[in-house]
């Protein structure tokens, strides 16, 4: 009866055991970029985007499970497989753009860890230089695992939003919300397609492809484990996006309804007063906090690894700056880089985070279609390769994004 | 214009190939290769002609270099073209270009960036590697660039170039797809250094290599990769290899292999094992972590105390146990631990003596439940790299190492933070 039991619980560890880069990957997205972008998509547009949100939900669905499957089937890394199948010219402008997205994604991050402090009364001149210093050494050190649990644990904060969204008063018109997460509308007009853009951007940033690839092979799981995996990006994706959902229901039903336009971090705290009070900035501090130290750790390192492996270059943190220069210094650049940018006198925050994430959704596609190439692959995938309907919804995200940028570039005329 | 014999492979793939009217028929879309010798020939060229594939052989092939080191390809008149390729053929450019071999010199993986091909005696052969920055520089198109800047630094730009003979290719096996010689260039190398490529590789790639190593270097190499590469080895490799190796390995390290895998494949491989290996290997398994019982070598050197030193240094030869064992050999009455006696004075002893009448009898000894924090005492204390275990009926179970303990020291301590 007990090695029954031992048994059981032994199942049910492993099956948590493969369960897990789905949920890292979604917690680390919803960060300083994400959490901004969805304020400002509710506070500025109310329940005009939801549509969007559900649309994308699903295309970050598949194409997450596009990653798994690959994970899975071929044991390699995204780059890996970039570099063998497309040669390097083409190798280089895949992490050429990759490495511009994720260098704007750790800007916005920064620019988090600025704002987030600021709410606490630091100055940013204060808060980002340590917090730079401290991830640098965090990571060289080898001992950021230790942390990342507890950084992960401040993004539990945005869970929040969920019971502010049912304790606002006058309550959403519950009718209107799930009416609007159905019906496509459409302004045409820059700030609009911008910040739809930035929506797209921040949920299926290029980093979570190559981030979510490297730590499914990582765990070293094969084409067994593959049903379990299946199901961890699924519910991740969806379970993330739920958060997301809420956040815009909850900045539409308190910031639009009074008319706020958010240009602050201070303001889309207003959004979890029915929650907490006045403490509505501490726990908005709290979780933007960490969630920006979280993914500024994450990033900076998951771009190293990419492009080193992608040019066989040495990669790992157990490697001296000697023995691994590239490695290291890709590392060290965006950090530092990023963080002295932050620093520039009179920046309004909000903004460049909104705008980093803007530019991760202009990059996303290119990364998408070259992960549609690879996945249809039979040379690689094998019988693996998408259905149609896995194909249609991932085509239709990457046109989706297209049409959007492109509808950016004509509402500049009108 | 030139006749060139030695060149970069990136110099000619995707170039026009023109016929002798100075047409062009196509570009050089691949070169096939046989890799059944040490250096793989290449046989034929693969030509893309808007979207049709067809295949010319290699001797018809002629390669120009003009003054500004350009490259041209020209047919000569004897030519023999077909339109598919044979069954399981091996490619330069879809199957070794770009992507990881290793470099059995340098004792590691790397990516191969350009490839370099020359003429030998008539044929066109793969020479070596391209591994460096250079061969990138080069297939960006920025050659010249890279060689004008090193220039201006008053340094060289080198090619870093690994010699065929030091390159086992790993060309995974899908569509059946085997090499000739499958990673036999492997075989010459230590274990640890092939555990270490082992663990640089993916997991297909492991599989592949892992597969091809005899069951007794397969083994050895198992015993020294990480923990969790040994798991994703056992659980994919076929269950009847998979215990043969597992047969060769002491069984303490077995069991301790055989708690971290899924229970399933655990007992799978445990029913495909030898009966006797197997019960002992069960036997283990049921000891605690921090004991002594479940890191203990089962397989010691031990005698029944009647017998001479002429038969037992006869079953020593028979035997020939491994060195870290045989340092000193147990003596029994009826399965219970009464002496030990030094390798060393066995050797000197007359042959006729009997066990008894020279054996030590005050011997330090482990219990299976002592921690293994109690081992390393008893070790520091009477400055021993082995100690008998006994079980309560004072039974002789299995013998001890210091290696052993270390090892599980510091791995638990690991465990714990």
């Amino acid at each position: 009866m007990k090695d029954k039991l031992k048994k059981r619980w032994r199942k049910l560890i492993y099956i948590f055991g493969i369960i897990g880069p789905g949920i890292i990957t979604a917690s680390a997205g919803n960060d300083a970029g994400g959490i901004a972008t969805y304020a400002t998509v509710g506070a500025n547009y109310g329940y005009k985007m939801l549509w969007g949100l559900t649309i994308i939900t699903v295309g970050l669905a598949v194409i997450q499970e596009m990653n798994a499957r690959m994970a899975v089937v071929t044991g390699k890394g995204l780059s890996d497989l970039i570099r063998e199948k497309f040669g390097v010219k083409l190798t280089l402008f895949a992490m050429t753009i990759l490495f511009i997205a994720n260098f704007g994604v750790v800007l916005g991050d920064f620019a988090g860890v600025a704002a987030s402090m600021e709410l606490f009364g630091v100055t940013k001149y204060i808060s980002v230089p340590l917090v730079a210093l401290f991830i640098w050494i965090l990571v060289t050190k080898g001992s950021y695992i230790k942390v990342e649990k507890i950084l992960m644990l401040f993004t539990f904060v945005f869970f929040g939003y969920i019971f502010a969204a049912f304790m606002v008063k006058p309550q959403p018109n519950w009718g209107e919300v799930a009416l609007s997460a159905v019906t496509p509308t459409f302004d045409m007009n820059t700030g609009f397609i911008l910040t739809f853009i930035g929506m797209i951007g921040t949920t299926i940033t290029p980093y979570m492809q190559f981030y979510l690839q490297a730590a499914i092979v990582d765990k070293k799981l094969g084409l067994k484990d593959y049903k379990y995996e299946q199901l961890d990006v699924y519910i991740s994706s969806l379970w993330s996006n739920v958060v997301q959902f809420f956040i815009i229901v909850c900045t539409a039903a308190t910031l639009y309804v009074a008319g706020t336009h958010i240009s602050s971090a201070a303001e889309a705290a207003l959004a979890l007063k029915p929650l907490a009070g006045n403490y509505a900035f501490i726990l908005f501090g709290a979780g933007l906090f960490g969630a920006s130290v979280l993914a500024a750790a994450i990033i900076p390192l998951s771009t190293s690894y990419a492009i080193t492996e992608a040019f066989g270059w040495e990669s790992g943190v157990d490697y001296s700056f000697k023995e691994a220069p590239a490695f290291f210094g890709i590392y060290t650049f965006i950090i530092v880089i990023s963080a002295a940018l932050v620093l520039i006198p009179g920046l309004n925050l909000m903004n460049l985070i909104l705008s980093t994430q803007q530019i991760a959704g202009f990059l996303t596609p290119v990364i998408i279609i070259f992960m549609i190439l690879l996945v249809n692959d039979k040379r690689i995938m094998g019988k693996y390769v998408n259905n149609k309907l896995q194909n249609a919804i991932s085509s239709i995200t990457v046109i989706l994004i297209i049409a959007c940028t492109v509808a950016l570039m004509v509402a500049q005329f009108l | 214009m030139t006749f060139s014999n030695n060149l970069f492979f990136s110099k000619i793939l995707h170039k026009d190939i023109r016929n002798l009217d100075d047409s062009v028929i196509g570009n050089l879309n691949d070169v096939l290769i046989d890799s059944s010798g040490i250096k793989p020939t290449l046989t034929a060229i693969e030509v893309k002609n808007g979207k049709r594939l067809f295949y010319i052989n290699c001797e018809a092939i002629q390669i120009y270099r003009s003054s500004a080191n350009k490259y041209y390809l020209q047919l000569g008149s004897t030519q023999v073209t077909f339109t598919s390729p044979p069954e399981n053929a091996i490619f330069l450019a879809k199957d070794i270009l770009d992507r990881q071999i290793i470099d059995i010199n340098g004792r590691k993986v790397e990516r191969v960036n350009d490839i370099r091909i020359g003429l030998i005696k008539d044929n066109w052969a793969v020479i070596a590697a391209d591994i460096g920055l250079r061969g990138l520089i080069r297939r960006l198109g920025l050659e010249y660039a890279g060689i004008l800047v090193t220039n201006l630094l008053h340094k060289e730009f080198h090619n870093k170039l690994v010699v065929w003979d030091d390159v086992q290719p790993l060309i995974s096996n899908r569509d059946n797809l085997k090499l000739n010689q499958p990673y036999t260039k492997l075989t010459t190398m230590h274990a640890a250094d092939i555990a270490d490529i082992i663990e640089d590789l993916d997991q297909q790639a492991q599989i592949e290599v892992f597969k091809s190593l005899d069951t007794e270097q397969a083994a050895d190499v198992l015993e020294e990769v990480e923990s969790d590469v040994q798991k994703a080895l056992l659980e994919q490799l076929p269950i009847e290899q998979a215990a043969d190796v597992l047969e060769m390995m002491p069984q303490d390290e077995v069991a301790d292999i055989l708690e971290e895998i899924t229970d399933i494949t655990a007992e799978k491989l445990l029913i495909e094992m030898e009966e006797h290996i197997s019960e002992e290997i069960r036997e283990l398994m049921e000891y605690d972590d921090r004991t002594v019982g479940s890191l203990m070598m089962t397989d010691m050197m031990s005698f029944d105390k009647d017998e001479n030193v002429k038969s037992v240094l006869k079953q020593l030869r028979k035997e020939q146990p491994e060195e870290d064992i045989t340092n000193f050999v147990y003596v029994t009455d009826d399965k219970k631990l009464v002496g030990v006696i030094s390798l060393v004075d066995l050797i000197h002893a007359k042959s006729n003596r009997v066990l008894r009448s020279m054996m030590k009898t005050e011997i330090v000894i482990l219990r299976d439940n002592d921690k293994i924090e109690e081992a390393m005492e008893q070790m520091q204390k009477y400055n021993l790299m082995i100690l008998p275990v006994v079980d309560e009926n004072e039974e002789l179970i299995g013998i001890v190492s210091l290696m052993d303990i270390v090892y599980e020291y510091i791995r638990l301590k690991k465990v714990d933070v």
